[in-house]
């Protein structure tokens, strides 16, 4: 599935329930799902800290390092103002991991 | 303000021709719109008298908290598993007819009062400041992790250990297999940032709309991992006074918006106290019913409530706090103390009922005068609290007396088992019916 993004952090895009946000991190923008580590929250709607490239997510104020976030990162090119990005959904995505 | 007596009769006089309330013969239910209660026949007056902390477990109480739960739960939405039979689409529209769900919510204000006054006059007074309320929270909460609860204890040393867990889990079951059914009813309307704190942890509670991940279906998948029905309140007959009346509390106050700031209170203590026991519980699950155990439901908890307690007291009522000010700390301070006291109630309720089933023993006894009850072959005598302590005798037949769901003792002709006084006692004749009086200790 070939999707894209608006080149800027904060943008976000969605394909049926699955959610993405652009975001600046460690040296340029990229595409990630939009999913916390912990529970699946929007970090999008989160506190962003860009200069320490982490966020903090709305839902239990857990904080998403870079390397969280790297975690969730899908590949991308620019091309004029957007980052196309290739996604395929998987067969059953809850979004949501274990406990914690 | 209270209502007048007379004008609650018309809706008692519906209620008491209600067929959702007529007495049924089974012990455990096969549909979430059967709510048998043993109404009695005098008025409304009588059973919806003030409660006590000397009359809660009474039969009186019981007949209040089942009426009192039901009026809460007929605003909740019940379906059946499988296609509706005939007799279920009956019982179906029966259940939410809104003449009754009017009746019962016309009875409503008289029930709380009833039920709820007694234990909130007993309370302490509360701290003055929000700062003094905050610092107390916390420091009841120390209190309440610096020992292991009592209860895995107590269900270890049982009789039959797994006989008193599964108890355990129905007298959990009307509150948890609707999990957050409350908090659902303080959603609606506009209350600002607040609104959005407290919707965060209700899609918790619901499971983000992942059918697997609510917490009522992870309560579900527990009771049928230990061999019970997970049916909604399959168990209803075997909720004690107690356990309806925490989980009406939690319904009342959520649905009188003018306690939203007793049910913060209330709400806090709830979340604050779960990881603490429920790591404990999930534990003894895993040991009596093997590794296997679908303990999910008390592990996620464990995790999740440590978030939903912080949140509660920094981002609802830290700022609740501070914009209303200490004019709050009252009905918070109630709130978080009301639910202290019903879990204490619950529990003892619990351990009583508990101990009653590991003493029950039948021994041979000579018949006692008075009315003698006939069962048919296989019926069942609906679970009643006795007010004072009974001796039930069996002068014909077998009658399997029952102190919960799988908790059983078969009585046979010429004995007779002591009911001690505030339990909870049903039973089952056998296979050839069956004559029993249950009635006062004769004086010696
Ligand atoms: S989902 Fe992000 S902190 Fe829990
Ligand atoms: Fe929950
Ligand atoms: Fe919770």
């Amino acid at each position: 599935m070939k999707l894209s993004i608006e080149a800027r952090h904060g943008a976000t895009t969605r394909f049926e329930s699955h959610r993405f946000v652009c975001a600046q991190l460690d040296g340029q923008l990229r595409v990630l799902r939009d999913r916390c580590r912990h529970r699946g929250g929007p970090i999008s709607l989160g506190a962003w800290n860009l200069e320490r490239g982490c966020v903090v997510c709305p839902w239990h104020e857990l904080t998403n390092s870079t390397r969280d976030l790297l975690k969730q990162e899908l590949p991308s090119t620019r091309e004029g103002d957007r980052l196309l990005f290739d996604f395929e959904p998987p067969a059953v995505d809850l979004g949501v991991s274990g406990p914690g | 303000m209270t209502l007048p007596p007379e004008a609650l009769t018309p809706a008692w006089a519906l209620i008491q021709d209600a067929p959702t309330y007529r007495t049924v013969d089974a012990l455990v239910l096969r549909s979430a719109f059967a709510r048998p209660i043993e109404l009695p026949r005098e008025g409304f007056a009588a059973v919806a008298a003030p409660l006590s902390r000397a009359t809660l477990f009474t039969q009186r109480s019981l007949v209040l908290n089942q009426l009192l739960f039901n009026a809460y739960e007929q605003s909740n939405l019940y379906l059946p598993r499988r296609a509706f039979a005939a007799e279920d689409t009956a019982a179906f529209e029966a259940y939410y007819r809104p003449e009754l769900v009017a009746a019962l919510s016309w009875l409503k204000p008289t029930l709380e009062a009833s039920a709820f006054g007694w234990l909130e006059a007993s309370l302490s007074a509360p701290p003055r400041t929000g700062e003094a309320f905050r610092a107390q929270c916390l420091e009841l909460l120390d209190g309440y992790e610096a020992v292991p609860s009592q209860l895995p204890a107590r269900v270890r040393a049982a009789k039959d250990p797994k006989a008193a867990a599964r108890a355990f889990l129905i007298q959990l079951a009307p509150d948890f297999l609707s999990e957050a059914s409350q908090m659902a009813r303080s959603m609606p309307g506009n209350f600002g940032p607040l609104h959005s704190e407290l919707t965060k942890i209700f899609i918790d509670e619901f499971g983000y709309g992942v059918w697997d991940q609510k917490h009522s279906t992870l309560f579900e998948r527990c009771m049928a991992s230990v061999g019970l029905s997970s049916e909604v309140n399959a168990y209803y007959r075997w909720y004690l006074p107690s356990s309806l009346l925490m989980t009406s509390y939690f319904y009342w106050v959520t649905t009188a918006k003018h306690r939203w700031f007793d049910y913060l209170g209330a709400l806090y203590w709830i979340e604050a106290v779960v990881p603490h026991f429920n790591r404990q519980f999930s534990a003894l699950l895993k040991e009596r019913f093997g590794a296997d155990t679908d303990t999910r439901y008390f592990d996620e908890h464990v995790g999740i409530d440590l978030h939903h307690r912080r949140m509660v007291l920094d981002r609802l009522i830290t700022p609740a706090l501070a914009t209303y000010g200490d004019a709050i700390v009252p009905a918070l301070h109630r709130g978080l103390q009301m639910a202290r006291a019903l879990g204490d109630l619950a529990e003892h309720d619990y351990l009583e009922q508990l101990a009653f089933g590991d003493g029950l023993s039948p021994r041979p006894a000579p018949a006692h005068p008075g009315a003698a009850t006939t069962l048919r072959p296989g019926q069942v005598l609906g679970p009643r609290v006795v007010d004072a302590t009974q001796v039930l005798h069996v002068q014909r037949g077998v009658l399997d007396v029952q102190v919960g769901d799988g908790v059983s003792h078969p009585v046979p002709q010429g004995h007779e088992v002591t009911v001690p006084q505030g339990r909870l006692v049903g039973a089952q004749a056998g296979a050839d019916g069956a004559v029993f009086t249950l009635g006062p200790v004769a004086a010696s």
